[in-house]
């Protein structure tokens, strides 16, 4: 019998948290469902079914990352900054529980936070924490759009720099 | 917003939850990290993947085990012949699905299906084209083996083209055009198995 419920079993198990996974690194739907897909579609080729479950959690995952690794290589051409990848994150100290997969790039995007500027904190928590477009960002913090856009750019090239003296 | 420089336009784009990745090889290294970083925060709202997204996920994983079932168990010269004589007999199918999980569903009646047609289908949960060329009928999925978006047909070229990544396929499933800016060659489209029954099209679900 090769249908397999199995295979159903771990999908609807862990869509969610591959997903939640994925899109805590890329920040949209888009790139979120189509790494999902690709993750589920290796899997579903190459799963090897005699497994233990919490063995084979741990195996999605790993594809989750060779998948999310491959992704960076093909489109960013530098290759994976080092300052984001998932050893530095890791090396954020937690609060002395162990890390779901997501937990930590929020520890690290809160460790980024906290070394701002509050100008630079400010404009980056609105803009992509709490999604604000530019005009209303621009209102939020009293400056004009242009402003907006150059106070963004520095915030991002600190985070940028901020993370790299971490490695 | 349509005029702004690429940097500005992949943070955009993020935020409206599409992907940057087409703008990356305009940005400079230091922009890219910067778009990476931008990524990062903005994945902390991370949600749930949306229901429809599930569903379609869902419908092409079940597709796959079907074929790679029917590339290994039938590649040998000796396994097609086999695999053409159990087809004869009818036996392949309960040799592939281990006796269950399909259907044979009516599509359409033969006699309203004229040469060169293309019809999409819906049967059970699942999703094809119906092609009548040469005077035979054969079926493929309708799902991109990219990520699994339903595809058109495009009658002025005679192809079947996915709206979400460009992905084009011939009508006999063969992928002519890869998805995405980098044109990532794919599987062929699945094909349905398909029987006529005095003047109903049937094709298999399983």
């Amino acid at each position: 019998m090769e249908g397999s419920p199995n295979l159903e079993g771990v999908f609807s198990r862990y869509l969610d948290p591959v997903y939640r996974f994925l899109y805590t690194r890329v920040g949209n739907r888009e790139d979120a469902e189509d790494l999902t897909s690709e993750v589920f579609l290796k899997a579903t080729r190459q799963l090897d079914r005699s497994r233990p479950e919490a063995s084979m959690a741990k195996w999605l995952f790993t594809v989750a990352q060779t998948v999310l690794a491959d992704h960076w290589r093909q489109y960013y051409r530098s290759g994976a900054p080092v300052q984001l990848d998932e050893t530095r994150a890791a090396e954020i100290p937690d609060r002395g529980h162990s890390p779901a997969p997501t937990e930590k790039s929020e520890a690290l995007v809160a460790a980024v936070l906290e070394q701002l500027p509050e100008r630079y904190r400010r404009v980056l928590e609105l803009r992509f924490l709490q999604g604000y477009s530019i005009q209303e960002t621009a209102r939020e913090m009293k400056v004009t759009p242009d402003n907006v856009k150059v106070i963004q750019h520095r915030a991002l090239a600190k985070a940028v720099q901020i993370t790299g003296e971490w490695s | 917003m349509t005029d702004q420089d690429p940097f500005n336009q992949a943070l955009e784009e993020m935020l409206a939850d599409h992907s940057p990745r087409h703008l990356a090889s305009e940005l400079d290294q230091q922009e890219q990290q910067m778009v990476r970083m931008a990524q990062l925060l903005r994945g902390t709202r991370a949600g749930e993947p949306s229901p429809v997204f599930r569903e379609t996920l869902a419908e092409l994983l079940a597709q796959e085990p079907r074929r790679i079932s029917r590339r290994t168990a039938f590649f040998t010269t000796a396994g097609a012949l086999a695999a053409g004589l159990l087809a004869g007999l009818g036996l392949d199918r309960l040799f592939r699905h281990g006796g269950g999980g399909g259907n044979w569903v009516q599509v359409a009646s033969a006699d309203t299906l004229h040469e060169g047609a293309v019809q999409s289908f819906k049967a059970g949960d699942r999703q094809g084209f119906l092609i009548k060329q040469g005077g035979r009928l054969r079926a493929v999925s309708r799902l991109c083996t990219d990520v699994g978006c339903p595809l058109n047909y495009s009658n002025g070229n005679h192809r079947l083209v996915c709206p979400c990544h460009g992905a084009e396929f011939d009508l006999h499933g063969k992928n002519l055009v890869g998805a995405g800016p980098y044109s990532t060659p794919l599987p062929p489209l699945p094909a349905f198995e398909i029987q006529v029954e005095g003047n109903a099209v049937k094709v298999w679900t399983g």
